[in-house]
């Protein structure tokens, strides 16, 4: 055994051996690979793309023209020669009118998640990384909203604000701050608490800088995850306000205002009138499955 | 009394993981007398907790694969079914954890648990395991026991609870006790109390034990024999005097060496092992200590042979014992 | 290295308090508090080694918090080299004081933010301090060789690509970026395998005399800390016992307390197993500690005066001090003994 000088052919020796296994990869790289090896999610992601693709693309795409309607053709069946998908109740071209639907529908289950992830995480961090009264004040207030039905309060907002597309994302945009800002709250308060807060801040750093570097980059990923999961419910909620004549006026093509108009239409076509519905259910299912599987892709253990 | 009491044949364990398998107990051959105590001793990853889980069979089935021999009491652990498991735990082997806060159950009292244990296992009344609670709670010197008894796990202190972990473990008065690291969250003060305790209630129960430690100076305060682990591998047993004296293995050298004893010279600096152990994702066949070995030789990266007994010590080391 | 004593201390600490509310009631006021510190001063010497040692619940993490104002004193002072920094003295000087004094904490991991790479971690410090990133990665480069990991291999990892080993070197070269003078190790070894214990302790030394620095070792590893330190400090439910020279206070400690932790040490050699425990039961709850000294409940030497009276800390011998009643002549203790009296 030799001692004293062999400290550092020690330390170089510590290096050599566990040099080998893995190449560093960055967090979001390994969040990625992770992702890419979940069939469902990838899936879900191939689907959600091609959604959004064909409502992108729907002026261009589309067969028809969605507002005009024949009305000798009123509520053709599935599988109709020029009109795969049938008609409505005014005749015009299901499948033009779910690619210009979907536009409408799909910005009016993001916008809302997106601006309240900004807002709600930005009040979040700041109630939990400064504490005391400014939490209370931020927190309390957030509890008043968390006090309604998310539904209730949607419709509550959108009819005192009357109807229109623009009111119906503030009033969506409102019920979903108060979720993400708690959840927000709870993650920076764990992370604050974690030693390398209290190193970053024994090294002189003040609190703007300790919430950019150090706070927000381990708070946003888990909003994240949590705001994609409010997705589904937020497209839900707006072809609610659509269903109920809050959302978008007729005869602009929505999804839950199609499903609305075509209620009546049930007994007549039956599969022609639960198409706007399937969408709604398919987009929100592939938001929630992808959502679920980032969450287990982000879960890297030590 | 030829039988041993805890009897271990080339014991592999492999866990199943997104990255693949981890091969953390690679062929373990361990040897308990009916009365005696054996302390695990090894370094965090060395697979020595692992061991003793595989013991009672305690890893989630669906990730672990278990081979080679496993038998207590003379039974063999590895055949049993469901109800024949149950028996054995608790009954046959009990064992005492790191953090007895998450042994217990946070809702019921200590007496109710260890009651509850009792009833279970030799099916008495609850007023006869109300007593036998109370007596292993005096037994193991909780002070004013017939109120701690209705204490949650809570409301005790650290020493205190794993003193009633052990009430627990020994109600039903096992054959052998599995001790996994209990005092290493103690206080000093406390650690010196609860390791003379178990030791003294090994010795009237007459049980054995096999106690997990990463800590030499707790395996020499409780145990006769030991067995250093390395990389999921015993590289060394015997009775603890003699290792402890003259280690053979040159892991337990270098452990012993890198180990800070009171009264070492401060300007000298410290018999450091270079290194860190190396990952177990892969099954090693040679000595997993060579890289780090300073007597290493060529031949010590072939595949490693079987141990050598020698007297009553064993070695796994390519090396002859007596170069030492 | 063991330079005589220079008259002025580096860093003197004068009684630090710290109380936390435990539990509160309707109105948002504590119920009780929990005496964390309570009135602990003591005085490092450049080039020195303290080590403070005690149980769980002694106070001695919150001091090392306190010091670097982690969580703001009730009461206190700090002076490095005869200037005050902190408490009362308004905000500015704390970013003075966070450049003389730095800290290491026990758990490797969760002191290394997961989201950045083991250079941005080390080069966060020097970018607070001024320094141009570009110099501060160079630092972090420079540093992370001198603590023994390959700069190309280990650069551009994250904490968990790293063993324990490695992350608390990467956390001692963090410590290292903004040249502190007094680095603060809380635990900073503990949670460390015994062989790659040694390699952190031998590298602790080597950059101790490489860069002149002080070190406040925390520990409740007797052992070590007896290896590492040149004075000791012996800390019970937030107070100071006893204090003195390694040598002196390994060998004859003053304090009934100390003598137990000492006794309690698990032996090291077959031939010295322990036959009983010094001390019965666990160290009581800070919040309403025992009355007079903290210790007398546990402690075999008692008497009623221990229960009614707070002991002062005083100079028993050399520079040894301790706060007990027994060896202090003028206590009220009916059987006070003196320093050649108390057994070795």
């Amino acid at each position: 055994m030799t001692n004293a000088s062999s400290t550092t052919a020690a330390a170089a020796a510590a290096q050599a051996t566990v040099v080998a296994p893995l190449r560093s990869r960055g967090y979001w790289a390994t969040v990625w690979l992770r992702l890419r090896r979940d069939k469902v999610s990838m899936g879900c992601a191939g689907l959600l793309l091609g959604l959004m693709l064909m409502a992108l693309l729907a002026p261009w795409l589309a067969p028809h023209d969605p507002a005009q309607g024949v009305m000798s053709q009123r509520l053709a069946p599935i599988g109709t020669p020029g009109h795969w998908l049938g008609t409505d109740e005014l005749g015009r071209d299901m499948l033009s009118r779910l690619m210009h639907g979907g536009r409408m529908s799909l910005v009016m289950g993001l916008l809302p998640v997106f601006i309240a992830f900004v807002v709600g995480t930005g009040l979040g961090v700041v109630a939990g990384f400064f504490g005391g009264w400014l939490n209370s004040v931020i927190m309390r207030t957030t509890d008043v909203f968390f006090a309604f039905p998310a539904v209730l309060l949607a419709i509550a907002i959108s009819g005192a604000l009357g109807a229109g597309f623009a009111n119906a994302i503030i009033s969506l945009t409102l019920v979903f701050i108060p979720p993400i800002a708690r959840v927000a709250e709870s993650i920076t308060t764990s992370v604050r608490n974690l030693d390398f807060v209290d190193a970053a801040r024994a090294t002189g750093a003040g609190a703007f800088t300790l919430i950019r570097v150090h706070v927000l980059g381990n708070v946003l990923g888990p909003v994240f995850i949590y705001a994609t999961s409010l997705v589904s419910v937020c497209m839900i909620l707006a072809a609610g306000l659509s269903f109920l004549g809050l959302g978008v006026k007729p005869p602009v093509p929505e999804w839950g205002l199609m499903l609305n108009t075509l209620r009546q239409s049930i007994y007549l076509q039956p599969w022609v009138s639960v198409l706007p519905g399937l969408m709604i259910f398919i987009t929100s299912l592939c938001f929630n499955l992808l959502s679920d599987g980032l969450r287990s892709a982000m879960d890297i253990k030590r | 009394m030829s039988h041993p009491m805890v009897e271990v044949r080339d014991l592999r364990v492999t866990f199943r993981s997104e990255e693949g398998p981890i091969y953390a107990v690679d062929g373990v051959d361990l040897d308990l007398a009916p009365g005696e105590t054996l302390a695990l001793l090894g370094e965090s990853g060395c697979g020595k907790s692992v061991t003793m889980k595989s013991l009672m069979r305690l890893h989630p089935a669906h990730k672990t694969r278990i081979e080679g021999s496993i038998r207590i009491a003379g039974e063999d652990v590895l055949a049993m079914n469901a109800g024949a498991l149950s028996r054995l735990r608790g009954k046959t082997v009990a064992m005492v954890f790191q953090e007895p806060m998450l042994a217990f159950d946070p809702v019921f009292t200590i007496g109710e648990q260890i009651c509850e244990a009792v009833r279970r296992h030799e099916g008495c009344s609850g007023a006869d395991a109300r007593a036998r609670a109370l007596e292993m709670l005096e037994r193991v010197q909780i002070p004013s026991a017939r109120k701690r008894l209705d204490a949650y796990p809570h409301e005790m202190s650290g020493g205190m609870r794993q003193r009633a972990m052990i009430a627990l473990a020994l109600s039903c008065q096992p054959k052998v006790l599995l001790a996994d690291e209990p005092t290493t969250a103690l206080d000093a003060t406390v650690q010196i109390q609860v390791l003379l305790l178990l030791k003294e209630l090994q010795r009237e129960m007459g049980m054995s034990m096999i106690f997990v430690t990463h800590d030499v100076g707790v395996a020499i305060e409780v145990a006769d024999r030991t067995a250093v682990m390395y990389a999921g591998r015993v590289i060394e047993q015997g009775p603890i005097d003699s290792v402890m004296r003259a280690p053979w293995h040159p892991y337990t050298q270098g452990l012993l060496a890198a180990t800070v004893h009171p009264g070492m010279d401060r300007r000298q600096a410290l018999n450091a092992i270079p290194g860190s152990p190396p990952q177990l994702t892969r099954r090693i066949p040679e000595c997993a200590f060579a890289p780090r070995c300073t007597l290493a030789s060529a031949s010590c990266h072939d595949p490693l042979p079987p141990a050598r007994m020698d007297g009553d010590r064993l070695l796994r080391c390519i090396q002859p014992a007596s170069a030492r | 290295m063991n330079t005589p004593t220079p008259s002025a201390p580096l860093l003197q600490v004068l009684d630090l308090k710290k109380h936390f509310p435990a539990g509160r009631d309707f109105f948002g006021r504590p119920r009780q508090w929990v005496r964390a510190v309570e009135g602990v001063s003591f005085d490092v010497h450049r080039g020195r080694t303290l080590g403070i040692v005690g149980e769980s619940g002694c106070g001695k993490s919150t001091t090392a918090r306190l010091l670097m104002h982690l969580i703001e004193p009730d009461e206190g002072r700090i002076r490095i080299r005869g200037q005050a920094f902190g408490h009362g003295v308004g905000r500015h000087p704390l970013t003075a004081l966070r450049k003389h004094m730095q800290m290491v904490f026990q758990d490797s991991y969760a002191s290394l933010n997961p989201r950045l790479t083991i250079e941005d971690s080390i080069a966060f410090g020097p970018q607070i301090h001024g320094v141009a990133a570009n110099a501060a990665r160079a630092l972090a480069r420079d540093l992370l060789d001198r603590v023994g990991l390959k700069p190309d291999v280990f650069i551009r990892r994250y904490p968990h690509e790293l063993s324990g080993g490695q992350r608390q070197r990467v956390n001692i070269a963090r410590a290292l970026a903004i040249r502190p003078e007094i680095v603060i190790l809380d635990e900073a070894v503990s949670a460390l395998d015994k062989s790659v214990q040694a390699q952190v302790l031998n590298l602790l030394a080597e950059l101790k005399r490489e860069f002149d620095l002080t070190y406040l070792f925390i520990s409740h590893d007797l052992n070590v800390v007896q290896y590492v330190s040149d004075e000791v400090m012996v800390m019970y439910l937030g107070q100071v016992v006893e204090s003195g020279p390694v040598a002196e206070l390994y060998s004859r400690p003053l304090h009934p307390y100390t003598r137990a932790l000492l006794e309690s040490v698990p032996a090291q050699t077959p031939g010295e197993r322990r036959q009983h425990a010094v001390l019965e039961g666990d160290p009581p709850n800070p919040i309403a500690p025992p009355a007079g000294c903290r210790f007398h409940p546990r402690c075999p030497h008692a008497e009623p005066v221990c229960a009614q009276q707070v002991p002062a800390l005083r100079r028993v011998t050399g520079q040894q001090v301790a706060a007990c009643h027994r060896l202090q002549p003028d206590s009220g203790y009916s059987r006070v003994i003196t320093f050649e009296e108390l057994p070795a």
